[in-house]
């Protein structure tokens, strides 16, 4: 592993918001792409810190950290990445459902499945679910993520799935839920296909399902 | 000496559904709040010490943060200030004559007139700074700018402390200091940048508790050593009994909670609720404590739910 894609995976596990720049730009300079760069440097980087928050080691403020590490890297990067390289594991819709605008745990997915090759539409907060399906059919994401802290809302998730039905793609588009109240028996309750406990669960979780999907 | 236990149900707001209001209502209205408390304490007579409902939005709407309200919480919508100099340009309330502030002073005021203990809440200096910046640049100012954090919080401090001081004042016996989001930082954090504002506003004000929800299991030696608060409300992720033996320091401090008020309270059987809280007493017995849930519950949890959480404590005192 080349020096400079060890001090990526370093900056992004240590949260060096100041110093990553320089070191994206450092790897370019030496002639490696941004996708080596994404996938060998920010995205182990990431691998890393989840496994930290995973062993109680970093909180939810780290992971948020990291995220604006890897924000600061992204838009270099992705000026210089062929098209056809970004997003090549297909796209996720990623909405809090209506009623809840909590979002650190969504932005956190949307961050860690940019950074492993999804394409991510994020609808933000409150979102209903006609619109979530609707965003779904007319990007041709075959996979949904919901976020939901708020007990009372949960609820919504049923309406994201039943959307799905009514649009005849039951089975076809996959849903992975997560936030603070919910729970593998929810999800079973609801109908969902996935999940996640924690969000550095989600790109395994993700990956599984567009196997599936 | 004080009955074990002593009955404190974060339960006011099953009083919106006894008389048949909004949420909003409650809110923005003193007297239909006043209403729903006195309408709580009718059916559930036997509680030691009441409170308001819950509204974590107050002082940010107080200092003119745009919020809608999303199904039943008022939500703050825009994070308005970037910095510590644009967080120190925000005046300070004054609460009397503060709308969204005398609301709760007006609460407080009525329930400490029928005679019953009442305690009171208010904001912490975090997450009144996350109400006011957005929780990623708080992150960042507490991650990597330790200065321009204590300005931040000490700012937040300075808008909270009259606010809590006009509570004291209306009759509150008690107030809990609401910082739901510190147990998003580490330990590390919480000592470097956080720990000292909250006892600047602790040191002021008689008796305060700490209330933080979700799993605050690694910040309990921390938060063992934060000075001047008499008690830690927490919520159900934490074991009152095994906290206190792994950190015996927390003895000097009253716990307070935490049977679920989600997955026990809401979603859970009366007979779940007798276990649950038969479990916590059986282990808290003889330590400084207060029965209490581990967060305001929602509306519609069942009215039987609260009755066999009472019920299930004063068995305990026969």
């Amino acid at each position: 592993m080349k020096e400079s894609l060890l001090a990526i995976q370093k900056a992004v596990d240590e949260l060096d918001i100041d110093g990553i720049t320089a070191l994206v730009q450092a790897c370019l300079a030496e002639g490696l792409t941004p996708l080596e760069i994404i996938q060998d440097g920010i995205s182990q980087g990431l691998a890393t810190v989840g496994a930290k928050f995973e062993t109680g080691e970093y909180f939810l403020a780290d992971l948020v950290m990291a995220g604006e590490v890897v924000n600061e890297a992204m838009p270099l990067l992705k000026a210089r990445m062929d098209p056809s390289e970004a997003g090549q594991k297909g796209k996720v819709v990623l909405a809090t459902v209506q009623g809840d605008i909590h979002e650190i745990g969504k932005n956190i997915v949307g961050m860690l499945l940019s950074a492993n090759g999804f394409e991510v539409v994020d609808l933000g907060v409150d979102v209903p679910a006609e619109k979530i399906v609707q965003t779904a059919r007319s990007t041709g994401a075959k996979l949904i993520g919901l976020s939901v802290l708020l007990s009372t809302m949960v609820g919504n998730i049923r309406q994201v799935m039943d959307g799905i039905d009514r649009a005849g793609f039951k089975g076809r588009i996959k849903v992975a839920i997560g936030g603070a109240c919910t729970s593998e028996q929810l999800r079973a309750e609801m109908g969902a296909d996935a999940y996640g406990e924690t969000a550095v669960q989600a790109v395994r979780i993700f990956d599984e399902l567009r196997q599936g999907a | 000496m004080s009955p074990f236990p002593i009955i404190a149900p974060l339960a006011s707001s099953t009083g919106i559904r006894l008389t048949g209001t909004s949420m909003r209502a409650n809110i923005e209205n003193a007297a239909t709040q006043l209403a729903s408390i006195q309408a709580y304490l009718a059916r559930f007579p036997r509680v030691d010490l009441v409170f308001p409902i819950m509204d974590t939005s107050v002082e940010a709407r107080a200092v003119g943060c745009p919020y809608e309200f999303k199904d039943t919480v008022p939500v703050i919508t825009t994070h308005a200030f970037a910095d510590a100099a644009a967080v120190e340009t925000i005046p300070i309330p004054d609460p009397h004559a503060n709308a969204c502030m005398r609301v709760n002073i007006d609460v407080i005021q009525g329930i400490s007139a029928t005679g019953r203990t009442v305690g009171a809440f208010c904001l912490g200096p975090v997450t009144l700074a996350a109400h006011l910046m957005g929780i990623t640049a708080l992150v960042r100012v507490a991650m990597k700018a330790p200065e321009g954090c204590a300005r931040i919080l000490a700012h937040c401090t300075h808008i909270i402390r009259p606010y809590a001081q006009a509570l004291l004042a209306a009759g509150a016996r008690t107030l809990i200091i609401l910082e739901p989001q510190v147990n998003a930082f580490s330990p590390r954090i919480y000592e470097k940048s956080i720990q000292a504002a909250l006892e600047d506003l602790a040191s002021t004000l008689p008796d305060p508790v700490l209330h933080m929800c979700g799993d605050t299991n690694p910040h309990l030696p921390s938060f063992s050593r934060t000075r001047y608060f008499t008690g830690l409300s927490l919520a159900a992720k934490v074991d009152f009994r095994a906290a206190l033996d792994a950190c015996p320091a927390l003895k000097e401090k009253t716990l307070i909670g935490n049977i679920d008020p989600v997955a026990v309270m809401l979603n859970g059987s009366p007979e779940l609720v007798r276990e649950k809280v038969a479990a916590l007493l059986d282990g808290m017995r003889g330590e400084n404590f207060i029965l209490s849930s581990g967060c305001d519950l929602v509306p519609d949890t069942p009215l039987a739910n609260v009755e066999m959480l009472i019920d299930t404590a004063m068995r305990y005192r026969l």
